[in-house]
């Protein structure tokens, strides 16, 4: 029996009535023996043949009218598509952590994986292929195929990720596998940041995109959240406090009284915050260090009104987050320079009067102690190099710097002399060589500024001082090109770096492509040089609050690393480059080294998404695999009964002809 | 009918063709025969000839008498040259009782032959000549093609029906008839009213020889001067139509065309709609076609055939008689009747 798929459906069958009746009225052609069949072909001249291709068009009318009105009157059971039926299907499955959530029983992961598996049985045999877009993205097999073994084992081995997945990888590559035909089907869980950064109008026309929300707000997506840890100042020295800050995010509809634990190296203590739906609240201590070392930090939710969250939060996983900082016992700064700290315009007084502005303990040493100093340097100081003398540097030197970097350190390189130019660390590829002095001097105007880039933490200080960068000038310099794999925070006119950025292992080499010195350059005059230096500190890892936390999906280089459950990791862990993957959140130790690693705060934000990306209305899973989410055709169908019927009328019944008298035959004699 | 009559009327030509048609129509329509389409639609039979190859009630015997009676005949409109005595004007000077002219007397002529009362006024000897009267040979050329078989009444059984009544009447003239017919049997020359009923009788209307075909094989076949009667629908290619009259004509043969044609052939019917037309002589293709779209320009085709077949006909001084066979046939072929014999005895006499 034919359920109709809308009241509509109705409307076939008031239209298929007349075309019934008018078939069935309709007669039929009969054949007449005519003898004066060649007057007849005279007079029908081209008529004949326009009668009968209307004729034909007439009946391919009908036949397309009752093909249209058949389709649209099984809808339901046929499920006819836009689609080609042999059009390959890519299903993308999104693996971010936000796919964790879960109401009652349910889960966001296993509605997904549901789906992808409804599809792939109703969508056979057309060739279909898989994509889990975790962290290594995951297919079912190089290229979609009418087997459904990989597909199905793919679905029951696939989990999700902790991280924000790569659901533009993975449709980036669905785009590539579907070769402009066919149909991407993408299974999210249809939170606000599920499909960021996916511009779904921009696909190739040959792809037909269904999106399926397989929450689509029923699970209620109430969360709550630790969505960062802040350590103030950036370095923690023993016996100076520090200020810790757990921020916390209602993503919830209703305002949420919500207890906070924040434990500090096991000094714990609770909150309760009041916050407001879609708002956050902060759980802040000052905590001083008693002892150098590594002080771990915790945050977590512990109870919602009173009670234990339970299943009133979606995700749990992002209630507790975790940070580390380590507490010096020695000095923040060293500034390793061979210039006289009493020249006035020399290099080292600049940078001296900047970082005692900044608030930093500053420690002047001779450029010769780098390599003994820096040799076991925990990278927990900040390092600057600037007018140094002598020749080549060493290579004990390099190696010290090295492991400075390795450690996390911030090694802040100022190009003051040629020695300062040479210094490099061992092993990482050395800048380019500088060019040879520029002296501006005798000019009128020395060299401006020209890229900057101020949405850094190492610029943060500079932002909204533009009249500032634009009055900085250098009269003395050695165009020096940025290092590869640098960032440019501030670019000379000339296309050289000013201020760079390089991360080196887990730490982090500055390279100050411009001699302070007052006869060289307006920096300190200007002090744009106390503001760099007073951000310096905040280049490091956990030292602010964008980077309280590394985020999941995290790589880094091979080291000895540990899982926050303490297991030593084995191979089977180790990407093919040799390094570790941090796949999922808590306290890592990376050869000695502690990161703290969580859910990236995006994924905890789990209300659905504003708007509709491409295909507006119903995209629920259930809508989805009613009509496998295409634009059903029976609308359509209905339209083109309509217009066959009134093609056909016009072509059968024609237009109304003028009746003429019939030709009158006269008689003739011969006279 | 007396002479002074015959001239009287022939002064007053209009007159006298709408009392020949009358008394022609009342001839023919004595017959009892020739009943409208509808007439015979409801009697269930249509016109045939049947038994003895007489038509249907057609009284044979009554044929001459009533012929007689009103003074109607098949005429020729020139003269003829039968072999023997007739009752037609001849060229040629002979023994009948009209007067033709005097000439001198030369010898050797008979002395009974010279006019005395001339002689009395004019002082010379004149003898009086007189005109040779002589059968007319008439040749009726029956198309018996399959087209002909259309129709109801079938156009071949109308003329068949014509072609004994001429023929009945020629022989009542005591003129010589000869049948051409487009089928197997290609000539027939009864001697007798019978022989030509049963020559009738015996053809169906199969085939497709062509009209052409027919005064072709007049053409070669008559040695002497006749009068050429065609039945015949004349739908073929009438470039061939005109070109075998023509040479027909130009041996001195008179010609006249009497094309039976059916209703629904004069008039397309509209409320046919959508038909497939096929060729009963299957030497064309069918057509498809919606009739209500054709039939206006079909009446065009077919005036202009027609037209082409008259003007053909009005140029070789032959007949072109329509004679449709939903029409009363003892009106129009009485009125061809009468026109014939109106015809030559203005031009003859």
């Amino acid at each position: 029996m034919i359920a109709w798929l809308a009241p509509v459906g109705g409307l076939a069958v008031l239209a298929g009535v007349p075309l019934a009746i008018h078939l069935l009225s309709r007669q039929s052609r009969r054949e007449r023996p005519f003898p004066a069949l060649a007057l007849l072909f005279r007079a029908s001249g081209g008529r004949a043949r326009i009668s009968a291709l209307r004729e034909r068009l007439a009946m391919m009318a009908r036949i397309l009218a009752l093909i249209a009105l058949l389709l649209a009157a099984s809808a339901p059971v046929l499920r006819t598509t836009w689609s080609t039926p042999g059009a390959p299907v890519v299903v993308v499955i999104d693996a971010s952590a936000s796919m964790r959530q879960r109401v009652n029983a349910a889960s966001a992961w296993t509605a997904a994986i549901g789906t992808a598996g409804r599809l792939a049985d109703e969508l056979a045999p057309r060739p279909l292929q898989l994509l889990v877009a975790g962290v290594p993205l995951r297919r079912s097999a190089p290229k979609p195929e009418s087997d459904r073994g990989s597909v199905r084992a793919l679905l029951a081995d696939a989990q999700p990720g902790w991280g924000a997945g790569s659901l533009e990888t993975a449709i980036a590559a669905a785009i590539t596998t579907l070769n402009n035909r066919g149909d991407l089907y993408v299974i999210t869980d249809g939170s606000r940041n599920a499909l960021a950064g996916v511009d779904a109008t921009a696909l190739p026309s040959g792809i037909a995109w269904h999106q399926i929300s397989v929450c689509d707000g029923s699970l209620g997506n109430a969360n709550y959240a630790v969505r960062a840890i802040a350590v103030e100042p950036g370095s923690g020295r023993v016996g100076q406090p520090l200020n810790v800050r757990a921020e916390v995010a209602n993503f919830s509809n209703t305002t949420a009284e919500l207890t906070v634990r924040l434990d500090l190296g096991g000094d714990a203590r609770e909150q309760h915050l009041s916050i407001a739906p879609g708002s956050s609240a902060s759980f802040a201590r000052a905590f001083t260090p008693t002892v150098a070392g590594r002080l771990d930090l915790d945050a977590a939710i512990v109870a919602r009104d009173g009670s234990a969250l339970g299943t009133s939060d979606a995700l749990p996983e992002d209630d507790r987050r975790c940070g580390t900082v380590t507490v010096v016992a020695g000095e923040p700064l060293r500034l390793y320079t061979d210039a006289d700290q009493r020249d006035q315009v020399g290099v080292a007084r600049p940078l001296l009067a900047a970082a005692r502005a900044a608030g930093l303990l500053v420690t002047v040493r001779p450029g010769s102690s780098i390599a003994g100093d820096l040799r076991d340097s925990d990278g927990s100081m900040l390092v600057i190099t600037a007018g140094l003398a002598g020749g080549s540097p060493t290579t004990e030197t390099g190696t010290a710097l090295l492991e400075h970097l390795r450690h996390g350190g911030v090694w802040m390189q100022v190009t003051a002399s040629d020695a300062d130019a040479r210094l490099t660390a061992a092993g990482i590829d050395p800048p380019a060589k500088p060019g040879a002095l520029v002296d501006l001097s005798s000019k009128p105007r020395g060299l401006l500024l020209g890229a900057r880039k101020l949405d850094h933490p190492l610029t943060a200080g500079l932002l909204g001082r533009e009249p500032l960068l634009a009055r900085l000038e250098a009269w003395r310099y050695r165009p020096a090109p940025p290092q590869p794999g640098s960032t440019v925070l501030l670019g000379w006119a000339d296309g050289s770096a000013a201020l760079a950025l390089r991360p080196i292992g887990p730490g982090w080499w500055v390279q100050l492509g411009i001699s302070p010195a007052d006869g060289d350059t307006s920096l300190a005059a200007l002090e744009v040089l106390p503001l760099v230096i007073a951000h310096l500190s905040d280049v490091g890892g956990l030292r602010r609050l964008a980077d309280a936390a590394v985020p999941c999906d995290s790589v880094r280089r091979a080291i000895t690393a540990r899982d926050p459950s303490g297991k030593t990791l084995g191979t089977s862990s180790e990407t093919a480059d040799g390094s570790v993957r941090l796949d999922h959140p808590g306290r890592w130790m990376l050869d000695g080294a502690a990161v703290a690693v969580a859910i990236p705060a995006g994924e905890s934000d789990l209300r659905p998404m504003a708007e509709v990306l491409a295909t507006p209305g119903e995209h629920s899973a259930a809508a989805a695999l009613a009509g496998l989410g295409d634009r059903p055709l029976w609308p359509w169908c209905l339209v083109a009964v309509a217009v066959l019927l009134a093609s056909e009328l016009l072509l059968v019944g024609g237009l109304p002809q003028r009746i003429k008298p019939a030709a009158s035959l006269r008689n003739s004699s011969a006279p | 009918m007396s002479r002074r009559s015959l001239s009287a009327q022939s002064q007053r030509p209009s007159l006298a063709r709408a009392s020949f048609a009358r008394k022609a129509g009342r001839w023919l329509s004595s017959l009892n025969r020739f009943s409208p389409p509808s007439t015979v639609a409801a009697s269930g039979k249509g016109p045939s000839l049947m038994g003895d190859g007489v038509p249907q009630r057609l009284n044979r015997s009554q044929i001459p008498q009533l012929a007689r009676g009103q003074g109607l005949e098949l005429a020729a409109r020139q003269a003829v040259d039968g072999l023997y005595a007739g009752r037609h004007r001849s060229p040629r000077v002979g023994s009948s009782l009209d007067f033709a002219d005097h000439r001198p007397y030369q010898d050797g002529d008979e002395l009974r032959s010279i006019d005395w009362k001339a002689y009395a006024r004019t002082d010379r000897l004149m003898v009086r000549r007189w005109h040779d009267d002589r059968q007319l040979p008439i040749a009726l050329l029956l198309d018996t093609s399959g087209s002909m078989a259309y129709g109801a009444p079938a156009k071949g059984e109308i003329a068949r029906m014509t072609a004994a009544i001429l023929g009945l009447l020629a022989f009542d003239q005591g003129d010589k008839v000869r049948v051409f017919l487009s089928g197997k049997v290609a000539r027939v020359e009864p001697t007798m009213p019978e022989q030509l009923c049963e020559a009738l009788c015996s053809v169906a209307d199969v085939g497709d020889a062509a009209a052409a075909h027919l005064l072709d094989l007049a053409t070669e076949r008559l040695a002497q001067r006749h009068v050429v009667i065609l039945l015949s629908d004349l739908l073929d290619d009438p470039a061939t139509l005109i070109t075998a009259a023509a040479a027909l004509t130009a041996r001195g043969h008179e010609l006249a065309c009497l094309q039976i044609l059916d209703r629904s052939e004069i008039t397309l019917p509209r409320q046919w709609g959508p038909t497939r037309f096929t060729d009963p002589e299957g030497r064309t293709s069918a057509l498809e076609g919606d009739a209500n779209d054709l039939a206006d320009a079909y009446g065009d085709a077919l005036a202009a055939h027609q037209e082409r077949l008259a003007n053909a006909c009005a140029g070789l001084h032959a007949d072109h008689r329509l004679l449709p066979t939903d029409e009363n046939l003892s009106d129009t072929l009485g009125a061809w009747l009468a026109g014939r014999m109106l015809s030559r005895r203005g031009a003859g006499r």
